[in-house]
């Protein structure tokens, strides 16, 4: 029981996040296309922008392994 | 590194004023910038004579002529060069070029007529025949014609009206015929004398009832004729466009070297008189100012000098301070570097008091590219593409892109050993062990997240280094502050870890707390009022930065369990070929995810974690007047 909770857990903290940065993702990464065909000039930033959200599931990744190793 | 910039102002005699653009033209170093009025106040924007506009009006035109019959040819425009300039008088430019022009658009004209022909009478033919058997003999007399109406099935009525006005109008002398052409439209042929032909069609055009549209050459035929010519024409229609393709293809073999050597020397001379947007004028002089690259100066100098009998003056000054901002910047890194100039660019251009992270970039990128993928196999495969694609893109986007991906797979062979994988876990399975740590293991986990860590506070530190340096270099105190206060935060955030630790003894614990507030209280301040809550948050952000490079673990795991994955499946189906198919594919894949998602991974530790921390960006390209492409 102890087992799966704890796979429950580390499950929950890495799906979580991840849909987490998939939403903003996807929100940011659409303006972001539409911004570019304006000014492609913008490439580096707008890169910027879409990787900002990465954070989340490189985070819930810390906390799952964490999870896992007790 | 950031090529060194010298701002320079020529001043001159405007009679040689032609000569200096042709030198400065042909020496390609000097980046313009427009004489401000208000730095001498009787200095005036150089007025172009109108005879000088004209004529470059006139070259604009004629190398638009010249790229259109180029496309026409289906000739490349050259790529743009120097050298090779000849002295072509323009008006005898002009004068060949339109007799050429007129020549060539003839022919075309002529052969899409004839490719409209090709298309058309085949259609035309087959109308006639359907017609010819439902024709009455009066049709074929000499001084009779037919018309050809369109009447929808199921409206007899308004063909009972035709029949009747028709008869009115040519007083009965009229023969009626027809037939279904398809299942909704009927054909009523009306065949009467010609006298009476101009009155019925006006009546229909009145009445917007339709009928059979011929070509001219045989609308006045008679139809049996009209069908043998329309046969006829169609046999000879290819030999005609062969015709028109030979002529055609003479004139390409004749004037294809001409036409390249005018596009060159237009195309020249429109650059050219780019400069006079730039160029400032007082009763008898010009002044033109702008930058060169400080390697250039010697030459720049004695050529543009000796190019106008040392009546130029050349004033080598400290660039005014309502031009700093307009610096032009030239990356100049060595040969291993230069790929990532690009990248760098991408992000933002430099500006020409930035550090030039271009060499540091060739350094990390590739590390942490290749600490992600980490395999034997995957490394190698990609090193022999990237080889293979290298010899056959030698410059541009790509071909920096395939430069960066063979360094980041020379680290992934290295790293594979250290990892001990070929193919994932299959080396294990061959005897391959791990130098370092075996990645599958759960115990690597936590040790492989905190080397990750560990590149990341001395990649943050390095970083913030720079920015430091940065700062200081330029005198902005506000970065300076701001930098150095993350960067003390961090070393008491060190301190701090190690003494909890037990790396350092524990007397450290309190002195690491404070070198933690003084930098926590430095970034405050440098970002205000609001830095009191604000500038903690900044810090907060900083270690942030820091536990991102668990990236650096997570893809890399994340690439060894799909490699795991593959092997294991493959070893499922029990059959040889099976398992082989499998293998390779899964394989691919990762191997394609593996090039694609650690260098957009480690393209990002560099753009949003490191960059930050010193790069300004926002500066302009370096674009010597001279050779440029154009296009008209």
């Amino acid at each position: 029981m102890e087992i799966a909770l704890t796979a429950i857990g580390a499950g929950l903290a890495i799906g979580m996040t991840a849909i987490a940065t998939s939403i903003v993702q996807s929100k940011v990464g659409a303006a972001g296309v539409g911004a570019l065909v304006e000014k492609p000039e913008l490439m580096g930033p707008i890169i910027i922008l879409v990787a900002i959200p990465e954070t989340l599931v490189i985070l819930g990744f810390a906390v799952a392994a964490m999870i896992l190793l007790g | 590194m950031i090529s060194p910039m010298l701002f320079v102002r020529i001043i001159g005699p405007k009679t040689i004023l032609p000569s200096t653009v042709a030198n400065l033209y042909r020496l390609q170093c000097l980046h313009l910038t427009e004489v401000s009025q208000d730095q001498y106040s009787s200095v005036r924007k150089y007025q172009v004579p109108a005879e000088l506009v004209e004529q470059s009006s006139r070259e604009r035109k004629l190398l638009a002529e010249v790229n259109g019959l180029l496309e026409l040819f289906d000739l490349p425009i050259p790529e743009p060069r120097i050298g090779n300039q000849k002295d072509y008088s323009l008006d005898e430019m002009a004068e060949s070029l339109a007799q050429l022009s007129q020549q060539v658009r003839k022919l075309f004209a002529h052969k899409q007529k004839l490719a409209e022909e090709a298309d058309l009478l085949p259609v035309y033919a087959r109308k006639i025949e359907q017609i010819l058997p439902y024709l009455p003999a009066t049709a074929s007399l000499h001084g009779y014609a037919t018309i050809g109406l369109f009447v929808r099935q199921g409206h007899e009525h308004v063909s009972d009206l035709i029949h009747q006005e028709i008869n009115k109008l040519t007083e009965g002398e009229v023969d009626f015929s027809g037939f279904n052409l398809d299942k909704e439209t009927s054909v009523v042929l009306v065949i009467t004398k010609a006298s009476y032909i101009t009155r019925i069609e006006n009546w229909l055009r009145d009445e917007n009832i339709p009928q059979f549209e011929w070509p001219e050459e045989i609308g006045s035929e008679q139809p049996a004729t009209a069908l043998e010519l329309v046969r006829s024409r169609i046999q000879k229609l290819p030999a005609h466009l062969a015709e028109v393709d030979a002529a055609l293809e003479d004139i390409k073999q004749s004037y294809a070297q001409q036409l390249i050597d005018w596009q060159t020397e237009l195309a020249h001379r429109v650059d050219m008189f780019a400069i006079y947007a730039f160029i400032a004028e007082t009763g008898s002089l010009f002044v033109l100012q702008g930058w060169i690259s400080r390697d250039k100066h010697d030459e720049f100098e004695s050529e543009l000098l000796a190019g106008s009998n040392q009546q130029l003056i050349l004033e080598w000054m400290e660039t005014p301070e309502a031009l700093q901002s307009e610096i032009p910047v030239q990356m100049e890194n060595r040969p291993i570097a230069q790929p990532f100039e690009r990248l760098v660019r991408l992000y933002a251009n430099p500006r020409h008091d930035d550090i030039d992270p271009s060499g540091w970039m060739a350094l990390f990128l590739p590390l942490f590219f290749g600490m992600i993928l980490g395999d034997i196999a995957y490394g190698l495969v990609l090193f022999l593409v990237t080889l293979l694609l290298g010899k056959r893109m030698r410059s541009g986007f790509m071909a920096d892109i395939v430069k960066i991906l063979r360094m980041g797979s020379v680290w992934a062979i290295l790293f594979g050993f250290l990892f001990g994988e070929f193919l994932g876990t299959l080396g294990h399975s061959l005897g391959l062990r791990p130098i370092w740590l075996d990645r599958v293991e759960k115990e690597s986990l936590m040790p492989l997240m905190l080397v990750a860590i560990g590149i990341g506070a001395a990649h943050m530190t390095l970083g913030l280094i720079l920015g430091v340096w940065q700062a200081w270099t330029v005198k902005h105190r506000t970065h300076l502050l701001e930098r150095a206060g993350m960067l003390v935060g961090l070393i008491g955030i060190f301190l701090l870890v190690a003494a909890l630790a037990q790396l350092i003894p524990q007397v450290f614990t309190i002195p690491a707390v404070s070198v933690l507030v003084i930098g926590i209280a430095m970034l405050g301040y440098s970002i205000g009022k609001a830095g009191i809550i604000v500038g903690p948050i900044e810090f907060i952000g900083v270690l942030g930065n820091i536990l991102s490079y668990i990236r650096i673990a997570a893809v890399g795991l994340a690439s060894v369990y799909l490699a795991k994955v593959a092997n294991d499946l493959a070893g499922y189906f029990g059959s040889l070929v099976v398992g082989v198919i499998v293998a390779v594919l899964f394989h691919g894949l990762n191997l394609v995810i593996g090039a694609f998602s650690p260098s957009i991974h480690s393209l990002r530790l560099m753009y949003v974690e490191f960059f930050r921390k010193f790069y300004e960006g926002g500066g302009k390209t370096y674009h010597p007047y001279g050779l440029k492409e154009t296009k008209v």
